[in-house]
């Protein structure tokens, strides 16, 4: 076999090894309650705006997903809304035998909770969103801080 | 065919070291920036949006973040598309914070809970 007809045999054996390698590579992403992150709470006044007047005005919180049932979204004291956003990369190389590797991140992108005074009138609002990463192409020192914002500033007393 | 097995078992290898199977849920790095806070305004600066908040009988109130982290191994089987066997070994750790805030704002409390769950699932087919 000549030199040319080497390289070529060997670059396409190359394509060929890269095309089964990322064809077994998945990225997938997901995003629960997405109309969480488009909410404005610039309304809610403390001491004044009741549980009523943000339930008629934003709905009520949407259910948390099935994994995270156990959180409540509501109580006598609190309303939380939240999106959850969830990145996963998948690599499954082998066609018999299959080692799946598999890396998950799952945050909740935009969170609001408003908390309430015992007359039922709001006490603050606290909002915090943060970014999910793709794991493990993104390192945990990556990611970049959550941003909290709370009404009233410095909170009541 | 032996060459395959070896570079399966040798992937197994790695994989089982650095845990192939890896999720997170929750409050990225929670217990890391869980030092000693002083007030509400710094618990919510360095925690963010509580999970829960309950209003306590003498005024106090109490506010809980929780975060999750698996990390596992598994290898799966398969014939013609057909799944023949599948093992999963993982471990699930769940960290959580209890923080009372008094009336004015002030930290009274400040507790850190944690679990670890371990699970093995196995599936043979078509049994």
């Amino acid at each position: 076999m000549n030199t040319s007809l080497r390289h070529i045999f060997v670059a396409h054996l190359a394509a060929w090894s890269m095309l089964f390698i990322v064809s077994g590579c998945t990225f997938h992403k997901s995003v629960i309650n997405d109309e969480v992150r488009h909410m404005d709470t610039s309304f809610i006044r403390p001491n004044e705006t009741t549980a009523h007047d943000i339930v008629m005005r934003l709905g009520p919180p949407p259910p948390p997903p099935d994994n995270l049932q156990r959180e409540k979204v509501f109580t006598e004291d609190f309303l939380r809304y939240s999106c959850i956003e969830t990145k996963t990369t998948r690599f499954e190389i082998g066609y018999i035998l299959i080692l799946p590797f598999a890396w998950s991140d799952t945050q909740a992108i935009d969170e609001i909770l408003v908390e309430f005074n015992p007359d039922r009138t709001v006490r603050n609002v606290v909002r915090t969103q943060r970014e999910t990463r793709w794991a493990p192409l993104a390192s945990e020192e990556s990611r970049a801080p959550a941003k909290t914002q709370r009404t009233p500033k410095g909170g009541t007393r | 065919m032996k060459a395959r097995i070896v570079f399966m078992v040798c992937l197994g290898m790695i994989a089982g070291a650095s845990g192939c199977l890896t999720s997170s849920n929750g409050q990225a790095n929670l217990l890391q920036t869980a030092a000693p806070l002083k007030t509400e305004n710094e618990m919510l600066s360095a925690l963010g949006t509580p999970k829960s908040c309950t209003l306590l009988e003498n005024g106090d109130r109490l506010y809980t973040y929780f975060s999750n982290t698996g990390k596992g191994m598994g290898f799966k089987a398969k014939y013609s598309g057909i799944p023949i066997v599948e093992v999963q070994n993982s471990q699930r750790a769940t960290d959580g914070i209890a923080i009372i805030v008094n009336p004015h704002g002030r930290i009274v409390s400040q507790n850190v809970l944690s679990d670890q769950t371990r699970s093995l699932s196995y599936q043979l087919s078509p049994f």
